[in-house]
């Protein structure tokens, strides 16, 4: 039986998988920034189907958005720079791959024979927001604002920091003088 | 049950885009490829976050994906940032 | 309508909450006012800017100790952050470090010609900050938002020579490789609150204790990858091996000053953070990752004592002997029990106080082009500068673990607290690494006290192959601090550097004097009379490790 979201799943996962790989393996950088666009709108995707609709848009905006510009304009900053050699792989990317492969199937293993766990925890999840109406955005806020048992406010303010911290880096390492 | 009401199937997914990304940062040498690698391996998570979040009916992975946006948005601008000024003052970016 | 059954803002922090980060709070407004102080500081005399920070820091210590005082610690911010006394002892030990840290640095800074000085000393500040912040988290994600404050100011403060290639290098290396430590860490997370439903440290270790945990099934498999992943993340963060690639590196590339406060500041804050993960939230886990830790303790011990005793290059020592040290303090998380906790509490405050002093004289030996920290440039020091000499003395035998100095409280409490909680082998391998260490720390000493300058500080005697005007231009160009001037571009053209110009060091900074009498009366007191820390550590652990 295919419905629709499991069709948009199933192009949307490949689509994941497939940018993943050229962004890795490909060897002209501007076509890499190019596919990790591709690749940022098709995880918003995801996050549509997840009914998470306001962190799909956030997706779109910082990473589809601001993130490729600024790795486009690294790009074209430093374009002359780039390493002519030959080989841009390492040499051991054998002995990566390895791990990287060993890891993969640790973790899908993990993740498959947890099934059950996750579908139990599911009933006796955290009921902080269970009976919350509305969208993500109320629901984000609620926990922000009006929460149950915890409150996610100090992080959230905290997360100015670490802006400040960028932004004073930014003009630290940026700036020529 | 459709397959993408599934958790795993999206657990799956994230666990191969961050392997991913893991083996782009380790074999790739050049520092801007392997920064995408490092945004590819926060996206897996994000995803893994958001697919908790949905299948656990707790917003908790949503607020741990809004600040890691912030997070990485913060960390592209650093990390941009001394890739470039490292290319003004010398003409060959290569990491081994 | 939507909104009509959701409840209105019920949440607004009261005073408590406010109290309990206040040592936080007063931080963050140091930062802020030597951010804004820059700008009337005249450009070339920010050394004042220091002070500010410093005051700032001294104002975080006393609301530290008053916080501790006062019994008044607990949870704050509805579960985000709890400053019990792990995390206020954590705290003493932070500020201490960016203290001295911010007193090693108007002289240093000066001398490197950092032009950001300002902001050299807010993102100093800030760092630790984040520090405290991920020492004092008892949630996942402030654990992650501490850690990404306190990374993302050291990219950029390992970076700021900009005239300096290697500082460069550092700051790339240290950023690509700490984000990518940082994703590890996070993927952990995920699954763990996959696994739990929870991302509060208290709400997983309900949750583990109360559901049977079996590695093959259930949640079984997914939280033993979390596990593993986070314990990679952490073990990055530390520099154990096989994870420590990146720490001589950057360690040596970094701005001395900045080496001296990261090398200490980020293992108090990972390693406070580590426990609250492994022996606070999943400690009922402890079957499946203990024999990890217990493995990256013993390769860390051994693999980093041998690497540091082949090094000629003192910081670059100092760099491997960081990793030695994770290892030994590795040793107390693998031991898991009250006592061993309290042990790596004693080895962090020890560790604070004979690792910034052994950076702090590193720092003030190194000339403006980076060089002048090997063996070589000790040779004579005991002449040359008989104070810094005793100093460093001090610390390399404090370092070594001699008795009578902080070190040896250190290593006794680990060591024995691993022999009491069945790690005999732990302790044995730990004594037999640090006898490698004696060797290593003790060549310094050597070197000083016991050499000769290679030759003489004349231009006579300078290598005759090369011609003889050569060393002299490459010399005072680097004096003169030119942007295209950063290196010597060949090895022969800084070793006639160093013995064409020995005269170039410059006077040691009265700031760096104090931050090394600080260090070194700490040193001292704490191998001495180590009661009361003794006593700090062990309510510390009560806290955390029942």
């Amino acid at each position: 039986m295919l419905d629709l979201p499991t069709v948009a799943f199933y192009i949307i996962a490949i689509l994941l998988v497939g940018t993943a790989l050229a962004v890795v393996l490909s060897r002209n950088i501007v076509h890499a920034a190019l596919f990790l666009a591709v690749f940022f709108g098709a995880a918003a995707g995801v996050y549509v189907l997840l009914n998470a609709e306001f962190i799909a848009i956030v997706q779109v905006l910082i990473y589809a958005g601001a993130v490729t510009i600024l790795v486009l304009f690294a790009i074209m900053l430093t374009q002359n720079a780039m390493s002519r050699n030959a080989n841009p792989f390492a040499g051991q990317w054998w002995l990566a791959a390895i791990i990287c492969a060993a890891l993969a199937i640790g973790i899908i293993y993990a993740v498959g024979s947890s099934k059950m766990a996750l579908l139990s925890a599911n009933a006796s999840a955290n009921m902080t927001t269970a009976g919350a109406a509305g969208g993500s955005i109320v629901r984000l806020g609620q926990l922000l604002y009006s929460p149950f048992d915890y409150s996610y406010v100090l992080p959230f303010e905290i997360a100015s920091i670490v802006l400040l911290v960028a932004i004073v880096g930014a003009i630290v390492i940026g700036r020529e003088d | 049950m459709p397959i993408s009401d599934h958790v795993t199937a999206y657990l799956i997914v994230s666990a191969l885009l961050f392997t991913i990304g893991a083996m782009g940062v380790l074999v790739r040498r050049n520092p801007l490829v392997m920064f995408m690698s490092i945004e590819l391996m926060l996206n897996a998570v994000n995803l893994s976050f958001m697919a908790f979040a949905h299948f656990l009916n707790s917003v908790d992975g949503w607020m741990f994906v809004f600040l890691v946006l912030t997070v990485a948005a913060a960390e592209v601008v650093v990390g941009l940032a001394i890739i470039v000024s490292i290319f003004r003052s010398r003409h060959e970016i290569d990491v081994d | 309508m939507i909104f009509a059954d959701i409840s209105p803002f019920t949440y607004t922090p009261g005073a408590t909450d406010w109290l309990r980060i206040l040592p936080e709070l007063i931080l963050l407004g140091t930062g802020l006012l030597t951010l804004m102080a820059d700008l009337v500081a005249a450009p070339g005399r920010k050394g004042w800017l220091a002070l500010v920070g410093l005051a700032g820091v001294i104002g975080a210590l006393v609301a530290t100790v008053m916080l501790w005082a006062g019994g008044t610690y607990g949870d704050a911010f509805y579960g985000m952050v709890n400053d019990d006394r792990v995390a206020l002892f954590a705290s003493v030990v932070i500020l201490f470090a960016v203290g001295v840290g911010l007193l090693f640095s108007p002289g240093y800074v000066e001398r490197q010609g950092i032009v950001h000085a300002g902001e050299y000393y807010t993102l100093m500040i800030l760092a630790a900050l984040g520090m405290m912040l991920m020492s004092s988290a008892s949630n996942l994600m402030m654990l992650f938002v501490g850690l990404e404050i306190l990374s993302l100011a050291l990219y950029i403060l390992s970076a700021i020579v900009t005239t300096r290639r290697r500082s460069q290098e550092a700051g790339m290396k240290y950023f690509i490789l700490s984000s990518f430590a940082s994703a590890f860490l996070l993927y952990g997370m995920a699954l763990t609150y996959g696994a739990t439903g929870k991302t509060s440290l208290a709400g997983i270790r309900a949750f583990v204790t109360t559901h049977a945990f079996t590695m093959g099934s259930g949640f079984g498999p997914l939280l033993v990858v979390a596990l593993g992943l986070m314990a990679v993340g952490f073990c990055f963060k530390v520099s154990a091996i096989p994870f420590q690639a990146w720490t001589p590196d950057v360690y040596v590339g970094a701005p001395t000053s900045v080496t001296a406060f990261m090398s200490v500041g980020t293992k108090v804050a990972a390693f406070v953070g580590l426990a609250r993960v492994f022996l606070f939230a999943l400690s009922p886990l402890r079957p499946t990752w203990e024999p990890v830790l217990w493995v990256v303790a013993v390769l860390t011990m051994i693999g980093g004592n041998l690497l540091a005793a082949t090094q000629r290059d003192v910081k670059r020592m100092l760099a491997y002997s960081s990793v030695a040290n994770a290892g030994y303090m590795m040793v107390a998380v693998a031991t898991h029990t009250q006592a061993s906790f309290q042990g790596l509490l004693i080895y962090l405050a020890t560790y604070a106080a004979m690792n910034l002093g052994a950076f702090g004289v590193v720092l003030a030996l190194e000339r403006r082009d980076g060089q002048g920290t090997t063996l070589d440039d000790f040779a004579g020091l005991g002449r040359r500068n008989p104070a810094l000499a005793a100093l460093m003395a001090l610390f390399m035998f404090a370092l070594a673990g001699t008795p009578a100095t902080a070190g040896f409280i250190g290593k006794w409490y680990v060591f024995y607290a691993a022999m009491r909680g069945a790690h005999v082998e732990l302790a044995i391998i730990g004594l037999l690494a640090s006898l490698v260490g004696v060797y290593y720390y003790l060549r310094v000493v050597w070197a000083i006290y016991f050499t000769e300058p290679a030759t003489a500080p004349l231009l006579v005697t300078a290598d005759e192959s090369a011609p003889v005007h050569e060393p002299i231009a490459s010399a005072s160009a680097t004096a003169t601090g030119g942007v295209a001037l950063a290196e010597p571009a060949t090895a022969t053209g800084i070793a006639m550097a160093t013995r064409v110009l020995p005269a170039e060091r410059a006077p040691v900074h009265l700031a760096t004097w104090l931050g090394l009498a600080l260090a070194g009366v700490l040193t001292l007191v704490l191998g001495i009379v180590p009661m009361l820390m003794v006593d700090w550590a062990l309510a510390a652990a009560q806290t955390l490790v029942k």
